[in-house]
């Protein structure tokens, strides 16, 4: 049997509460019944499985005999996908002001400079010929409409 | 249609110069990404999805398949000369396939794990030209109590599917239907979960969701660990098995393809079951299964085998029933519905030539990938070298421009990074998002048969009885939801 940690109690709760929160959008929707089922029928009722089942892992992970904590972080560079995450959203945000090819190249430089040590060329040189082929290939060939952004104004 | 105007017109579409390109593009990105590790078939499908709209749909589904089982093909290189598998379904061959490169024979375990392949992949079509269209002639029959049974036996078997808890797999599944809840209700319209975003009104869209959770969150976790990959150095000979190979290795291909081959119908049976199910029975079959573990080769021909053939068994339940077994099979539904060529019984009768140009394809592909996958091996490793941290921005540059192509709006790209935490998030606390995509693509389908069936039965569950197949469904759904219990009972008795 799996040795069930202690991470799933926090797991679960977590899901417990918002497999309740769902149940109770899903009764403000109206349930309706089973011979005329309304918009919040399948919404609460997967509410209630979800709560349902997050209580028995819960339960479950105190009736274990093998439970203990096992942290998913340790020794892993977890900083770097955090990083990761913080770039991508600046990026979304500056996505249309800066346009595609700056906001882009910028992503790019920042992936391949500041997560995995590059030489400045290398990374410059990554960065500008992926971002500008991207342009080309998605942007030209499959019509796809990239916001140009600042570079509007040229 | 007869068999042979089919077969005909099967031949026509798949020679079509567009059809030779795009299978010959989809095999080779499938060797690519089943040959370099970080990036699985869901991600690629899913991040190659927008690019296939201004495809025609014949072109568009013949991509995604080569991608699909070209991954099977590539996914073995690794496997066997690095110790690290480019695909889940080819995590068994690790086993013995690097075993045999340490011996000395890495040639002869590429070359029959490609003939492996190839033998599996006709095995296949064959098998799929053969079962789809009388499938599809008894799915006219189905009503909604039928798929929706059908689709809760999919669901409840693909928590099977990892290697992680049950019950959290199950879990998984109904946090998917109440994500394939927002957006507006199928039958009144009503807006649900959207909070006032006419952004969600339409529903999540899958592209984003999908690429966020096998493609972003995939390399999130590969960027924190050490990477050490050893490559196996010396050069490669003998990529043609000798006549000891082929006599050893000829049943547990033909096993190997009859077993992929179902397992790949059954819902929620994936390719990376199929090769594990392959390698227990080559295990269990040998005369020297103390070999196995140290470079069988039975161990390699028969889960590369089975793997393959799994993909074509997979494409069954979706194009007659409309119903994917899998992740990537729900990732080809959402194409042929973009396309306007919803799957099902009708896809027979309204696009022959979808149908039957896919199948002939595929005979093509496999010809290509035998080729890719021979002379080419030494590119391919020439590949593997090329080092993580070039990879993985420009993997997450193809997850933002997907994810943006879907809508033209940035909405799309935060959803992408959303559920690229949210999937971090699983992996990291063992939930597999497998069944949570599953569940979020059946959603809509399984709630309206649901609300369909109830209404035709003024609310009686018994409609669901009545029908043989709907029957026999649940009645396997609540076998196999019962299944886990049985060591509890058995502990508690004793």
């Amino acid at each position: 049997m799996r040795a069930l940690k202690n991470n799933d109690r926090v797991t679960s709760l977590l899901l417990a509460v918002l497999g309740s929160y769902v149940a109770f959008e899903g009764y403000s929707l109206k349930i309706g019944s089973l011979q005329d089922p309304k918009p919040g029928f399948l919404v609460f009722w997967a509410g209630i499985l979800l709560t349902g089942l997050s209580l028995l892992l819960l339960i479950k992970t105190f009736r274990s005999l093998e439970a203990g904590s096992i942290s998913p972080w340790k020794g892993l560079q977890w900083q770097k996908g955090l990083k990761i995450v913080i770039y991508l959203i600046v990026y979304v945000a500056v996505f249309k002001w800066l346009g595609f090819l700056i906001s882009t190249f910028l992503l790019l430089l920042f992936l391949f400079k500041s997560l995995e040590s590059q030489r400045w060329g290398t990374a410059l040189l990554l960065s500008a010929g992926t971002t500008i082929l991207c342009f080309f290939i998605f942007g030209y060939f499959l019509e796809l409409r990239f916001p140009l952004g600042v570079l509007k104004m040229f | 249609m007869g068999f042979l105007e089919a077969v005909h017109l099967g031949i026509i579409t798949a020679i079509q110069p567009a059809s030779l390109f795009f299978c010959f593009v989809g095999v080779t990105i499938g060797t690519l990404i089943g040959v370099l590790p970080g990036i699985g078939t869901s991600g690629t499908v899913a991040i190659l999805l927008p690019i296939t709209f201004n495809l025609s749909p014949v072109s568009a589904i013949i991509m995604l398949a080569g991608i699909y089982y070209g991954a099977m093909y590539g996914g073995s290189i690794t496997s066997i000369l690095v110790n690290i598998p480019g695909e889940a379904a080819s995590v068994v061959t690790c086993i013995d396939g690097y075993a045999m490169a340490r011996k000395g024979r890495a040639g002869a375990a590429l070359g029959i794990a490609a003939f492996g392949s190839f033998i599996a992949g006709y095995f296949g079509i064959i098998m799929l030209a053969f079962l789809a269209p009388a499938l599809s002639r008894l799915a006219f029959d189905f009503g909604p109590p039928e798929f929706f049974s059908l689709m809760v036996l999919g669901l409840t078997l693909s928590t099977y599917i990892g290697s992680g808890s049950i019950l959290k797999s199950l879990m998984m599944v109904v946090l998917g239907l109440i994500l394939g809840c927002v957006g507006q209700d199928p039958i009144t319209a009503t807006p649900r979960l959207t909070y006032g975003s006419a952004n969600l009104l339409d529903g999540l869209d899958m592209v984003p969701v999908v690429m966020g959770l096998f493609g972003l969150s995939e390399v999130m976790l590969n960027i924190e660990q050490n990477e050490n990959r050893i490559i196996y150095q010396a050069k490669l000979k003998g990529l043609l098995p000798n006549i000891d190979d082929w006599k050893r290795s000829l049943l547990p291909i033909g096993r190997g393809s009859v077993l992929g081959f179902f397992i790949g119908i059954i819902p929620g049976g994936t390719a990376m079951v199929s090769s594990f199910v392959s390698y227990a029975v080559e295990k269990k079959f040998s005369k020297h299964p103390e070999e196995f573990g140290k470079g069988a080769i039975e161990g390699v021909a028969g889960p590369e085998a089975a793997n393959n053939s799994a993909t074509m068994g997979a494409m069954v339940p979706l194009l007659t029933l409309g119903i994917p077994s899998n992740v990537v099979m729900a990732l080809f539904l959402a194409a042929l519905m973009i396309h306007g060529t919803p799957p099902g019984p009708m896809l027979l009768v309204n696009h022959p030539e979808l149908f039957w140009g896919v199948i002939f394809s595929m005979f093509i592909g496999n010809i290509l990938l035998l080729i890719l996958n021979l002379p080419l091996i030494p590119l391919w490793v020439k590949l593997l070298e090329v080092p993580y941290k070039i990879l993985f921005p420009l993997i997450i540059l193809f997850c933002l421009i997907g994810a943006f192509s879907v809508s033209s709006t940035t909405f799309g790209m935060g959803i992408m990074i959303l559920f690229g935490m949210i999937g971090y998030l699983m992996k990291k606390y063992e939930y597999e998002a497998g069944p949570l995509v599953l569940a979020f693509i059946l959603g809509p389908m399984l709630e309206t048969a649901l609300r369909q069936s109830l209404i035709v039965a003024h609310g009686s569950f018994s409609i669901f009885m009545q029908k043989p197949i709907s029957m026999v469904s649940l009645v396997i759904t609540i076998l196999f939801l019962l299944f886990p219990l049985i060591p509890f009972l058995k502990k508690r008795w004793s």
